[in-house]
């Protein structure tokens, strides 16, 4: 899926006619939830809200009445539907958010919602099988529509300041980067599943693909077994397994990465986020809306963490914000649908970091290494 | 034991591994042991050993042993490609030893050597001498007592100089998985990335050391972590790109509660972190004046729990028995670099992975 220099040419010479053809007309969007069963996860419901200029909400779909009516009041939708099949098949929109925390339903809203040529943006977990991925990938491909997952880390101007600066040496030549997941209630697989996602994603935005994996994973002090598959108390994001995760990933040139999640190391683990080591120095940053990178200064045995002087973040444009997070994924979105490029969040560097996460759980279950692309595309936790 | 001398001989070879760290002077001053022989090829390195300690010079070590029939003897080069052949002539003499580390070049021949000295009830250590450390007693005993948390991560890190890679871990791992083992337990499995010049290792890449025979190593980058009893989770990083930013050789552990490190030496460097970074460790026990010979003072703790244990029939701290699960780490991390998986402990390939 990476941009070739042919995919690109082809794509510039497309991207007058690309934009004639969608320009003049104001867009059409629709919104996917599910109240109770996922809901519409950070922000998803109001994704369109500050470009009304250039978009009309025409429906919003969701099986619980109340909910939608608050999503249809949030978004300004003009319609309501009770299934988003109904309301794709007649508002043929062609831009579709789907908002649902949970992946239960994700492929099928998502396929049914490419079946009617949209373009999607689709909350995070992507999928629990890696086989809806491909199905739903090489559907979009098939289409050419563009399909972004909610990763809005990767597109903070912190971050990508970071990869700039990373690229012209500041820490030297990268070596290790540590990630540490919230490590709540959630700690083992369910955090690595919500919120693993997002650091695997960054985990190949900085070193990319990886090799291979280990992990040991442990289910109340013993190593976990198929036995030990489980659901989120809360969400429905596939089966799940372990309370304790250290899993550890071969990355090219020689970098090693690693994820750790235990709820014993929460209060000294420096919190959600992740720490790059380099040949010259370490920077760390905390996951989340509004990341801050700190680089370590050290003298002699005393150690500090300073932001980055350049780093935007410090003179924001837009106060950080649920919406304004939103908007850089949008902005990129519509620029890939446009320009025909990939989107910087596509689904399918969404689907790479839950490939990451099913290797850890075949890792850790069958207690070996497990290289990387997956050949198993079924979920490595339905026996 | 005080009122009879025990009878040392010690065994080194000049250019050939010599006398690892002060093994050659470790009873000088020490009304309990009286020298009685050394044994060198070089003529010149064993008059030099011979004048210092007093014992009469050999040009081999079979003979000396023959002759003079030792308590004890000091199998010291750095080197351990004889260390096997030194090691179970002294047994044969019926000598307990004391041995310069690295140990053996396969756990095969640390098996071999352990199950003689115990079929003859000899008491056999290693030259490991930070596992006698005060300040390292003092940590594991507030570790033990949950004054430090609970251990969760153990973070060990070798020289990572110019032999890095499979020398260091050959050379310093001995140290460094002595310590881990002290503080975590024993290991339940090991994985690895051994990369030889940015490529994963294969037994094609396999070479000697630089300056020293130490058999066969691999690797100028490895990665490992071991999984260790009670969900403990350590690692060792040696990647000589990494030396300008790690905390030096030695190891940080996490606990629940506070981080620790220590910097490896003849006399350790414990520091707790807080928040404004590194602090020495408040509880350190440890005390010396300037100019304190702290390679002597290893090496007279390492005497003193050596003649203990044999008085009392005890294994050592750094007993050989230790040293093997010790070497069986470091041979793990070859085995599970080239084979990409996971290796169990106790290993069941107890031949050299690289032969």
């Amino acid at each position: 899926m990476k941009t070739t220099r042919r995919c690109f040419l082809q794509a510039a010479a497309l991207a007058p006619l690309v934009a004639q053809a969608i320009s003049p007309r104001k867009w059409s969007a629709a919104i996917i939830g599910h109240t109770g069963a996922g809901n519409y996860g950070h922000g998803l419901d109001t994704l369109f809200n500050n470009r009304l200029e250039s978009i009309t909400v025409k429906a919003v779909a969701d099986a619980n009445a109340a909910g939608r009516a608050r999503a249809a009041k949030a978004s300004g939708a003009k319609r309501q539907y009770a299934d988003y099949r109904e309301m794709l098949t007649k508002e043929k929109p062609d831009l579709v958010s789907i908002g649902p925390r949970w992946t239960i339903e994700h492929h099928a809203m998502g396929m049914a919602a490419l079946k009617t040529n949209a373009h999607i943006f689709m909350e995070k977990p992507f999928v629990h099988v890696l086989a809806e991925a491909d199905e739903m990938l090489a559907e979009a491909k098939k289409r050419n529509r563009k399909f972004i997952v909610a990763h809005q880390i990767r597109m903070g101007p912190s971050i990508l300041h970071l990869k700039e600066k990373i690229g012209e040496g500041l820490i030297g030549d990268l070596l290790e980067i540590h990630t540490f997941g919230k490590m709540d209630s959630r700690a083992g697989g369910e955090d690595m599943m919500v919120l693993g996602s997002h650091l695997f994603d960054l985990v190949r935005l900085f070193a990319g693909d990886p090799q291979w994996c280990t992990a040991r994973i442990r289910e109340q002090g013993h190593e976990v077994t198929l036995k030990d598959v489980k659901q989120s108390r809360r969400e429905k994001i596939g089966p799940l397994i372990g309370d304790e995760i250290n899993a550890q990933f071969a990355l090219p040139k020689g970098v090693i990465a690693t994820f750790t999640s235990r709820a014993r190391q929460r209060a000294i683990s420096g919190g959600y986020g992740m720490r790059l080591v380099g040949s010259k120095g370490v920077v760390k940053f905390n996951a989340g809306y509004h990341p801050i990178v700190q680089l370590r200064k050290r003298n002699g045995a005393s150690e500090t963490w300073e932001r980055l002087p350049d780093d935007p973040a410090l003179k924001p444009k837009v106060e950080p914000s649920r919406l304004s997070v939103n908007k850089r994924l949008v902005d990129d979105w519509f620029s890939a649908i446009i320009k025909n490029l990939e989107p910087a969040a596509s689904a399918y560097n969404a689907m790479k970091s839950i490939e990451m996460i099913m290797a850890v759980q075949t890792a850790g279950l069958h207690q070996t290494s497990i290289a990387l692309p997956l050949k198993n595309r079924q979920n490595p936790l339905i026996s | 034991m005080n009122a009879i001398r025990q009878r040392a001989a010690i065994i080194g070879h000049t250019g050939q591994g010599n006398y690892g760290h002060g093994l050659d002077r470790i009873f000088l001053g020490d009304d309990r042991v009286k020298v009685v022989a050394i044994a060198d090829p070089n003529e010149m390195g064993g008059a030099r050993v011979a004048k210092a300690t007093g014992g009469k010079p050999f040009v081999d070590y079979r003979v000396m042993l023959e002759k003079t029939e030792p308590d004890l003897v000091v199998v010291a080069p750095r080197w351990n490609n004889q260390h096997l052949a030194m090691g179970l002539a002294a047994l044969h003499a019926g000598a307990h030893v004391l041995m310069e580390k690295p140990f053996m070049q396969s756990v095969a021949d640390a098996d071999l050597f352990v199950a003689e000295a115990g079929r003859r009830g000899c008491v056999c250590c290693l030259a490991t001498q930070m596992r006698n450390d005060p300040g390292v007693l003092q940590l594991k005993k507030q570790l033990d007592e949950g004054a430090l948390g609970r251990l969760l991560e153990f973070h060990l890190r070798a020289k990572t100089d110019a032999r890095a890679g499979g020398e260091d871990l050959i050379v310093h791992g001995p140290h460094l998985f002595d310590l881990l083992r002290f503080f975590a337990g024993e290991p339940e499995w090991c994985t690895s990335r051994v990369l030889h010049k940015g490529r994963e290792a294969t037994r094609a890449d396999a070479k000697t050391a630089i300056k020293e025979d130490l058999g066969l190593l691999i690797g100028d980058c490895i990665h490992a972590q071991f999984a260790m009893a009670n969900g403990v989770h350590a690692t060792f990083t040696n990647d000589a790109r990494h030396r300008g930013t790690t905390d030096g050789y030695g190891f940080t552990m996490v606990t629940d509660k506070t981080d620790i490190r220590l910097r490896a030496g003849y006399n350790p460097a414990i520091e707790q972190r807080h928040t404004t970074g590194w602090r020495p460790w408040a509880d350190d026990p440890r005390n010396y004046p300037a100019g304190t010979n702290h390679l002597q003072l290893a090496n007279r703790r390492l005497l003193n729990d050596w003649l203990t244990a044999i008085e009392k029939n005890r294994e050592p701290n750094t007993s050989v028995q230790s040293a093997l699960r010790n070497l069986e780490m470091i041979q793990a991390i070859t085995e599970a670099g080239l084979k990409h998986d996971r290796v169990s402990f106790p290993l069941k390939n107890r031949k050299h992975p690289l032969k």
